[in-house]
């Protein structure tokens, strides 16, 4: 995730005789903001359950005193927080819900649909105020519910009348911290036209590795001084289409966590708005891109890159042949960054409000804030291993929106009595 | 502009080019009118056009054929830019690439195209949204067409609907790679806040044929209709508060003029705008002013007067507009009006359009996001709650209610007296006008 250009604070700085800006994205250091966050995570914890209506945007503004580091903080907290429609059988009650359903009315939109067919056949379409109650107490009468809780359930998804829904545990403030750090980096890379990495001591298969990732990536990989540097540049750069942005950057994050880049320096050329600004990536930025993730790890890039492909056209089949049960596949996710370190999965399984991570390879902290699946780069079944462990979280708690759970560690077989016990467990 | 009625043939496509290039007297333009249908000729011959096109739609053709088919058309809504550019496309006979701003227009625009040609639908690409069919008669969404590797090389025809998008940084680059010799432009109204709708001469071509809606509902091409502006005041409260906040405002920007206009912006809001990044005090004055419009535009004795046309058109089909979407979500609870925002989902935005256009609906209330690029059933009445001062969402929504129908058609504009409403609904009034006098003019 990047912030909105107009949220992100920064500072830039023009040498005299230079035509690119030096740019510093804001990064929370200070630990006494840590107080302050705390604080906005309380109050945002307070307000769970309740609606929209309630949430007085302004007073994060002024309590964090920036407005551009409130609204990066705000939209790190909406990754754990978010506004949801409340279920008609909470607005109605469950007896109600349920006769309601047997006339086919079970979203919102469903009522308002009602509404209006009989508005139009009674009243011209369209009431005035004064008899809009008696209008929807002839239309609620079968259901004997009160013309109130008629207009109510009409507009359950009106954003004023969402109420706020915390996704997993409450965070900690150096969870937020760690996010609004990376993100805040993460929305100059994304707008990347050239990245630069330098004093990296290369074999010669992992030149090949980054040159093959990077052409698959719609990027070039060019190597120099010795293949101690390599300048990765977008093949398309005449274009920054949003859709096209973030190539670079993930390239660079894949780089940083399956390869020994210890000892590395480098900068990164974007574009901001129509400004070219230059990020110099010193060693506090690189070990927030790494996030702890600071040695070799299991699968080389190469490896990694034709599993994951392989992976994902395994589960585009399954969908083809209808066997997804609902799951939908997004590739190159956002990473998962806590307090404890960043993740960076390959392939993000959603279903609904439920999502499962997966990753192959890579170092990682024990816990994270939703499922994942950790697979071997060369686990044979790797679609079915998924179906079938998605299934497992749907059973087990089909009443979460997340699930904590232990990382499955990788192995040849994937042994599923020890992943059966741990997902119960959890 | 004098029809050349004697000189429109009933086949127009046979004699299009003959006729332009004789007018011009250049002797090498048919040989290179002949090249370029040699280069990016069809495949088969298109089966003959199966419609009727009207006199202002042949001159348009005409106009275009003059312009050495390089040019901008500029018609209504509902007035049928969509025949002009069927007719262009016969009279090309070339490759042709159809370039449209939304899905929906991508779908409406192959489905007329399959069914004026009487083509299957195989037989007209569609790229965008999902497809992926290039054929030698394609439609293509801005962002399909801007994409860097999509070729162009072998496009003979370009026809940009809503043109006015194309000057922008992203789509600009689709008039620039592609050699098609031959290009329409096609759009209600060219005007952009950014004043590039100049690069649209250089990207498509000049503007080679302008009609208002005033003269095609004299003509009886679109509706006759009647625009009245409709005066409201604020309550006591409001107008309080809004004087207040409009002090706050006046005041930072006299008090700080200089500063403004040290700041290199363009004009002294823009460089509001800029300051605000961290100066408070400008944020606040701001701030002020975007409260200060939105009372103006959101005045409580709007929904009073709105609820008063609603009774005056009650056998109607009535559009309401509103430039806020808190106020299209309250007047639509207040008044159980089908509502279509930017948030409302897409089954139930095709719903509403669908019984809207089978009469299930007859009244209909939205924000900006059907001005334009969606196919939207045609109304009798529009009520413009609040707008900007733009004169193309002006057009857009009068377009609305144009299409040609038995009766008059009504626009409404709901406008809070003694406030800076008045002055946009003006400018938005006065830029339309200019805008057709000058094209008179020419």
């Amino acid at each position: 995730m990047a912030f909105r250009l107009e949220d992100f604070k920064k500072v830039a700085r023009k040498s005299a005789g230079s035509s690119t800006a030096a740019i510093y994205p804001h990064q929370i250091k200070d630990r006494k903001m840590h107080a302050r966050i705390d604080m906005a995570i309380r109050s945002y914890d307070n307000l769970v359950g309740r609606p929209r209506k309630e949430m007085d945007a302004g007073a994060m503004v002024y309590f964090l005193g920036d407005h551009r580091v409130a609204r990066g903080i705000v939209a790190c907290l909406g990754q754990q927080y978010r506004y949801e429609t409340l279920p008609v059988s909470k607005a109605a009650g469950a007896e109600t819900a349920r006769q309601l359903a047997l006339d086919g009315m079970l979203a919102p939109a469903d009522f308002r649909s009602k509404a209006y067919e009989y508005v139009n056949a009674t009243r011209n379409g369209w009431v005035s105020e004064a008899s809009r109650m008696d209008c929807y107490g002839e239309i609620a009468a079968p259901y004997r519910i009160a013309p109130e809780t008629w207009d109510a359930l009409m507009h359950l998804d009106a954003e004023e009348n969402q109420v706020l829904v915390r996704v997993g545990d409450m965070p900690a403030p150096a969870d937020i911290v760690a996010q609004y750090n990376y993100h805040s980096l993460d929305t100059v890379l994304r707008r990347a036209t050239k990245v630069v990495l330098q004093d990296l001591a290369l074999a010669n298969p992992e030149v090949a590795d980054i040159r093959a990732l990077a052409s698959a990536y719609g990027c070039r990989a060019a190597f120099s001084a010795g293949n101690s540097t390599v300048t990765l540049t977008d093949l398309e750069m005449s274009s920054l289409l949003p859709r096209r942005a973030g190539r670079l950057a993930r390239c660079l994050m894949l780089i940083l966590h399956c390869l020994n880049t210890t000892g590395m320096s480098g900068y990164c050329e974007a574009l901001i708005g129509a400004r070219k600004v230059r990020l110099i990536l010193s060693i506090d930025i690189l070990q927030t891109l790494r996030g702890g993730a600071a040695s070799a790890a299991a699968a080389g890039l190469k490896a990694r890159y034709a599993a994951v492909s392989a992976l994902h056209k395994d589960l585009l089949k399954l969908r083809a042949k209808g066997e997804a049960n609902g799951w939908r596949y997004k590739r190159d996710p956002d990473p998962v960054v806590t307090g404890g370190g960043l993740w960076l999965p390959d392939i993000m399984l959603s279903h609904g409000k439920k999502q499962v991570a997966v990753a192959f390879g890579g170092r990682h902290p024990e816990l994270w804030p939703m499922p994942m699946l950790r697979l071997s780069a060369d686990n044979a079944d790797a679609a079915d291993v998924l179906s079938r462990a998605a299934e497992l979280i749907m059973t087990q708690r089909p009443a979460l929106t997340v699930v904590e759970m232990p990382v499955v560690p990788v192995q040849q077989e994937f042994d599923w009595d020890e992943f059966d016990s741990l997902a119960v467990a959890a | 502009m004098e029809e050349p009625q004697d000189e429109i043939q009933e086949d127009a496509a046979d004699d299009l080019f003959d006729a332009g290039l004789d007018t011009d007297g250049d002797d090498d333009a048919g040989s290179w009118l002949d090249e370029a249908q040699a280069a990016f000729g069809l495949p088969e011959p298109l089966p003959p056009l199966s419609l009727t096109p009207r006199p202002y739609q042949k001159g348009a053709l005409e106009a275009w054929a003059k312009a050495n088919g390089r040019g901008v058309v500029v018609l209504p809504t509902g007035a049928g830019k969509t025949v002009v550019a069927l007719m262009t496309i016969e009279a090309a006979a070339v490759s042709t690439l159809v370039v449209v701003p939304t899905i929906d227009l991508l779908h409406q625009w192959h489905d007329t195209v399959c069914s004026r040609f009487g083509l299957k639908p195989e037989d007209v690409g569609m790229i965008g949204g999902g497809f992926r069919a290039r054929r030698p008669i394609t439609v293509i969404t801005y962002d399909s067409a801007a994409m860097p590797r999509r070729d162009l090389s072998d496009v003979g025809l370009l026809v940009f609907d809503e043109a006015h998008h194309l000057p922008s940084a992203s789509y600009r680059t689709i008039a620039e790679r592609c050699p098609a010799p031959f290009r329409l432009g096609l759009s209600a109204t060219l005007e952009r806040s950014d004043g590039r709708h100049d690069d649209l001469s250089d990207l498509i071509g000049p503007t080679v044929y302008e009609q208002n809606p005033e003269t095609l509902a004299r003509d009886k091409h679109i509706a006759d209709y009647k625009a009245k502006r409709i005066y409201v005041d604020l309550t006591d409260d409001e107008q309080i508060l809004y004087e207040q906040l409009s002090a706050n405002y006046s005041w930072y920007m006299a008090a700080n003029r200089r500063k403004l206009m040290m700041s290199g912006a363009s004009n002294l809001f823009e460089a509001l705008i800029r300051v605000a990044g961290h100066d408070p005090a400008a944020r606040a004055a701001l701030q002020a002013h975007r409260e200060a419009r939105m009372l103006a535009m959101n005045a409580s004795r709007k929904g009073d007067t709105v609820q008063d046309l609603l009774r005056q058109h009650q056998s109607d089909k009535v559009i309401v507009f509103s430039e806020w979407n808190s106020v299209v979500n309250d007047l639509s609870r207040r008044l159980a009006l089908p509502a279509i925002t930017y948030r409302t989902a897409a089954d139930e935005r095709r719903d509403i359009l669908t019984h809207f256009r089978q009469h299930r609906y007859s009244k209909l209330i939205t924000g900006r996001v059907l001005n334009e690029g969606v196919d939207v059933p045609d109304a009798n009445v529009a009520i413009v709650v609040s707008g900007s001062s733009s004169a193309r969402e002006y057009i857009q929504r009068l377009g609305r209610v144009l299409r040609p129908k038995p009766g008059h058609a009504c626009l409404y504009e709901v406008i809070a007296r003694g406030t800076s409403e008045v002055k946009s609904a003006a400018r938005r009034r006065k830029t339309k006008t200019e805008s057709s006098a000058s094209t008179a003019g020419a």
